[in-house]
């Protein structure tokens, strides 16, 4: 197909770009007469193009700055360009295309008479929320700035904190309808040239009209769609992209979306905080083993309470039988019910408070946490220890760190609390194992999910489950590690 | 790696997934029944049996450049013998599969499922099984790697006891014929390891197969020694001989606070072994009956699935599975020493000469 190019003929340029561009009321042509009554139009989007740069350093400039005959120039585009328009960013372009994508993107064109080329000025508006505090991804010593609408600011954070000379920006457009910026960044000289490979052909091949953020995109990436666990990472936090970059990964960003995702990502890491470093040795270390905990305790300690109730009470210690037996006599319901039916509750406070104002939520969680639930045991729908059971499965969620598998640890547990009932404790051994083989079988783009426990890489368990101090451990983790032969 | 290909280090963990299923519960019992006091030492010479199939699978393996079970089988015994011997050796690994597994059930309906039929631990056993096998060896591997170390603690557990037993209970210490004629209660607990025939080809770092063989083999049968003994030590072997599950049976005797019954953690984890045990033959028995019928691998898992029901269903009352076991296993452990006896002088006088290429 031929390229469209601009004409000699200024009123054709003009009529040339209005077609390729949307015909909204806030599309502007300013005329402007120059010197020696040369005829000039200014095109821009009202409404994305920053108005007082235009104005200012293109209109002001071109109309009472000019003293010289520009006619006698040979090439009057970039000697205006140079000589007369203050903006930093400017592109001379004939191309019509590329004239009209740049529209879109705020900035803004200059044409003049018999000349068949444009200027095109950088006026795009920067009216994006400025940094502000994490609100999800909160700590207590890390970083506070957290990532904004705007791609450029977001690169920026990056770059201000990664002042590497290896650390390389690869620009895409996603999404055939919206036309998404998105920025491919990695460290050049740490990641693994496969995975690199694998991630550009990914976004390469990405067929979507519509790409507004990285929840979307992640699921263009992950390779298991019907699997429950996240297999990218997204995060608020520039300090997390930075660490993540040197551990020889990659991240992704999307102008409109303030996350940013990570990936190849292992199941482990979705377990760490950024504490696990900054805290002395020992505490670090705790704090791991109460996540772990909290696993466990998220997906077994209902199902389990079950199984003691329905099948095999005679494993509980008698004097602790006695006080759940007096807690539940009257109840209605039998303890599968009771379980579920408080296990449900509980996912609407949870979904209803992430949709309400702060303030509301808050109130919500007060209203169903205590006031619903000291409700429910006096009318006899629950029992008092259910309730135990349950709040200590929902308090363990908030201990994950990540809130995508926290997400899918809280669903997992249904699947658990079922086979439990169907199987007794068979079920659960089940369900835990199928889990696990689940895991196993996972990959993030080629890297083992399980890893560094299946398959076991010895030298990564220094950063596991428990934490080496910081001098014994290896900045790229093995399983990230550029493989041999990868250059 | 291919999802068909295994690491050095996962072969060594299929070789010990393979040797510790269920036997290992009433081993002590058989052992005691014929070599009382001294059935410990039986452990002991068993072992030369499994040393002696993972060494003979290291020689084929070496000797023939690599090639797979069925290529060494085909060129040294023809079409109509390695059809004959490896249905012979996929009905030994089928009856260890299902020995298994209604062993597993039994000792599960005994402990803590008393109200499950068997059927309702069998179906999704299998179900469980036929999935993690259906990603292929790659992933067996893992499984049998990762619940290694989870379940270690617990194959040493009885050696916490060692402060309530007595040594009168293994005096007089004494070499008698009976330990001779114990020992081949040991080989239904050692067998099994033959599956490294079917798997040692398809080791993508071979540096010491010999080595991690042995050392598996090795490393089991020490954790065979410590629970027969510790078995024996405890409770004495007049009482360990009239018990089904002795091990379990001293499991039991530990007590831990808040928990009434320690029985039922040490089943939840013992599952684990016994899942990955069994693992390790649906993986070899449905590769086998994918190439030898030629089938696709995925559909010969639930082929397996519809054989294993049926083969496991005849072995559900206890009684019946000991019978089972206690006919069938002699002749196939004969069958597999002779082959692997036969076919290592075979290939060494075969093969000879042949440049060994790693792979």
């Amino acid at each position: 197909m031929d390229t469209l190019v601009l004409t000699k003929n200024l009123n054709k340029n003009i009529n040339l770009i209005s077609a390729n561009t949307p015909s909204n009321f806030n599309f502007k042509i300013r005329d402007l007469i120059l010197k020696d009554n040369i005829k000039c139009n200014v095109l821009y989007i009202n409404g994305i193009t920053n108005k007082e740069d235009i104005e200012d350093r293109i209109i002001y400039p071109l109309l009472f700055k000019i003293d010289y005959d520009i006619n006698t120039l040979s090439s009057k585009m970039d000697y205006i360009s140079q000589k007369y328009i203050s903006i930093d960013d400017i592109e001379i372009s004939s191309d019509i295309k590329n004239i009209s994508k740049n529209l879109k993107c705020g900035k803004s064109v200059v044409l003049i008479e018999n000349e068949d080329k444009a200027i095109i000025c950088n006026t795009s508006k920067s009216n994006f929320k400025s940094v502000s505090e994490a609100k999800i991804e909160e700590s207590i010593r890390g970083e506070k700035s957290t990532f904004v609408d705007f791609i450029e600011i977001n690169i920026g954070l990056i770059q201000e904190k990664l002042k590497n000379d290896n650390l390389k920006i690869e620009n895409y457009i996603l999404g055939n309808k919206n036309n998404s910026q998105a920025a491919l960044i990695y460290m050049e000289d740490l990641i693994d040239l496969k995975v690199l490979n694998k991630i550009r052909s990914k976004l390469n091949n990405i067929k979507t009209s519509y790409l507004p953020g990285t929840g979307y995109l992640s699921q263009f990436i992950d390779k298991s769609n019907f699997s429950v666990f996240p297999q990218t990472k997204t995060t608020e936090k520039p300090d997390t992209v930075v660490s993540d970059l040197l551990q020889g990964k990659a991240a992704i960003l999307i102008n409109g979306c303030a996350y940013a995702i990570i990936l190849p990502v292992v199941f482990l890491e979705f377990f760490q905080a950024y504490e696990d470093y900054s805290n002395r040795l020992l505490l670090a270390n705790f704090d791991r083993f109460i996540r772990i905990l909290s696993l466990i305790l998220i997906l077994t300690i209902s199902p389990i309470y079950l199984v003691l109730l329905q099948y095999n009470a005679e494993l509980v210690p008698i004097n602790l039988i006695k006080i759940i037996i007096i807690s539940r006599k009257d109840i209605p319901l039998p303890p599968f019910l009771e379980i579920l039916l408080m296990e449900i509750i509980i996912e609407f406070l949870r979904e209803g408070g992430l949709r309400l104002p702060s303030i509301i939520g808050q109130t919500l969680g007060i209203v169903g946490g205590i006031i619903l639930g000291q409700a429910a045991i006096q009318a006899g729908m629950v029992s008092p220890t259910t309730l135990i059971v349950v709040t200590i499965t929902v308090i363990a969620t908030f201990v994950i760190p990540n809130y995508e598998m926290s997400l899918s640890i809280r669903f997992l547990r249904f699947y658990i609390l079922i086979m439990a009932q169907f199987l007794g404790f068979f079920g659960i051994i089940v369900a835990l194992f199928s889990i696990v083989v689940h895991l196993m079988n996972l990959e993030s783009l080629g890297v083992p999910y399980l890893s560094p426990f299946a398959p076991m890489r010895q030298k990564d368990l220094k950063d596991s489950i428990i934490r080496y101090p910081l001098k014994y451990l290896a900045r790229v983790p093995a399983t990230f590690r550029k493989k041999k032969g990868n250059k | 790696m291919e999802s068909n290909k295994i690491t050095q280090n996962q072969y060594f963990f299929i070789i010990c997934a393979s040797l510790i299923g269920v036997g290992i519960l009433s081993l002590p019992a058989d052992l005691c029944n014929a070599a009382q006091q001294n059935g410990w030492i039986s452990v002991i010479i068993s072992t030369s049996y499994p040393i002696f199939i993972v060494i003979t699978a290291s020689i084929i393996d070496n000797k023939t450049n690599h090639a797979s079970y069925l290529v060494i089988s085909n060129k040294i015994y023809g079409k109509v013998l390695t059809y004959i011997f490896t249905l012979i050796f996929f009905s030994y690994f089928l009856t260890i599969l299902s020995g298994v597994t209604s062993g597993y059930a039994n000792v599960l309906m005994e402990t803590i499922t008393l109200f499950l039929h068997p059927i309702y631990i069998i179906i999704p056993t299998l179900i469980l099984i036929i999935y993690a096998s259906l990603h292929g060896l790659k992933t067996v591997g893992r499984i049998c790697e990762f619940y290694f170390y989870i379940t270690l603690p617990l194959l040493i557990l009885s050696f916490v006891l060692i402060g309530r037993g007595t040594f009168i209970n293994v005096s007089p210490l004494k070499f008698s014929f009976d330990i001779i004629k114990a020992t081949p209660d040991t080989f239904y607990a050692f067998s099994g390891c033959e599956i490294c025939y079917f798997i040692i080809s398809k080791i993508t770092n071979k540096s010491n197969t010999k080595k991690a063989g042995i050392i598996a083999v090795l490393l089991i049968s020490l954790i065979y020694l410590i629970n027969v003994f510790m078995v024996i030590y405890n409770l004495g072997w007049e009482l360990t001989s009239k018990l089904e599950v002795p091990l379990l049976y001293l499991i039991q005797t530990i007590e831990v606070p808040i928990i009434s019954n320690f029985l039922s953690i040490v089943m939840f984890l013992w599952s684990f072994i016994v899942f990955k045990c069994i693992l390790t033959y649906q993986y070899t028995c449905s590769d086998i009956i994918s190439n030898l019928f030629k089938i696709d691998y995925k559909k010969a898992n639930f082929v397996l699935f519809a054989i294993a029901l049926i083969y496991i269903y005849f072995m559900i009352p206890e009684y019946k599975r000991r019978e089972l076991i206690g006919f069938l296993m002699p002749c196939f452990v004969v069958f597999s020493f002779l082959w692997a006896l036969i076919t290592t002088i075979l290939v060494s006088i075969k093969f000879r000469g042949v440049k060994n290429e790693v792979s």
